[in-house]
């Protein structure tokens, strides 16, 4: 998986742990989920940005 | 960072996704000739959100999972969402909403993809669609046991079951039927976010169901009015058969 897959994917725990935070009581949880996508929605920018420019193979 | 304050927070953010991510995706001018739009749900939006899909679509590929596995993924996760929303989980019963109807779209795509396209599994994927719609509505029902909400929720179900009866019948009597205004992808769409916001609001506002019971009666005139155009539209469409054959 390239960017988008890690973006698409950062995006899908993200909202998980927001459906956890603001559903329950489960700070730990939600605190884990929300850090995860938030990295990886990161990363899948970064390889985005990484691959501008270059030319497609 | 207190509920009210993060669901806000969210709520900007998915915005925010959408709306970057949709201009991106126009500015690199997509073909968008293949993708089949709505009133509601335009193509250009369709485009974009099968896009964000690609990545998965080949990762299953490559892994070799069949479309009709992600088709039973869907059922559970429809009835996690019920779970959910008979609970009063009604955030994460929305996005589980939108993620099993994401995973619907992925078996189609995926089945395209890896040329496993068979008659059985299109029918294994109506029927599990007809389960999954079902299940989700009656973890509703539970929800809203108490309340005139329920019978929305039944309006709402007996309007998206028809909806679908009519295009299957109409197509097995050889009429295309893919027309109306609230068609399945729609009624996904709004229940999932509408309930995201609906609980984004109850966390900002206070208690109570929030935009949800609306929400819910708007589904249930809209769904039933889509049934109801297919009906006209295939009456015609069959007694002009019948006019021209004499």
């Amino acid at each position: 998986m390239h960017g988008k897959g890690w973006r698409v994917l950062g995006y899908f725990l993200w909202m998980v742990g927001a459906g956890v935070y603001l559903d329950s009581d489960a700070r730990r949880a939600a605190a884990f989920l929300l850090s995860a996508g938030g990295a990886l929605f990161l990363v899948g920018v970064w390889q985005s940005l990484a691959r501008l420019g270059r030319p497609s193979p | 960072m207190n509920r009210s304050l993060f669901a806000l927070f969210n709520l900007t953010l998915i915005f925010a996704a959408a709306f970057v991510g949709m201009r991106l995706y126009r500015r690199r001018d997509p073909d968008l000739s293949q993708v089949r739009g709505s009133r509601l749900l335009g193509s250009a939006a369709r485009g974009w959100y099968f896009s964000n899909l690609e990545p998965f679509e080949l990762l299953f590929a490559r892994l070799g999972v069949s479309p009709t596995a992600l088709t039973y993924l869907q059922l559970v996760g429809s009835a996690l969402c019920a779970v959910a929303y008979a609970a009063g989980l009604i955030y994460s019963a929305g996005f589980l909403l939108l993620a099993s109807g994401t995973l619907d779209i992925l078996d189609g795509k995926l089945a395209r993809r890896t040329g496993w396209v068979s008659q059985r599994g299109a029918f294994l994927d109506s029927v599990v669609d007809r389960y999954a719609e079902f299940v989700v509505w009656m973890g509703l029902m539970v929800y809203f046991q108490d309340g005139a909400a329920v019978w929305a929720v039944l309006l709402a179900l007996l309007g998206g079951t028809m909806v679908s009866y009519t295009r299957a019948r109409a197509e097995a009597l050889g009429v295309p039927c893919e027309i109306g205004f609230l068609q399945r992808p729609e009624r996904f769409v709004l229940l999932g976010f509408g309930s995201i916001f609906s609980s984004v609001s109850v966390h900002v506002f206070g208690s109570g169901a929030g935009l949800l019971v609306p929400l819910v009666w708007l589904l249930a005139v809209l769904s039933n009015l889509t049934a109801l155009q297919r009906i006209v539209h295939v009456t015609r469409a069959l007694k002009n058969g019948e006019d021209r054959r004499g």
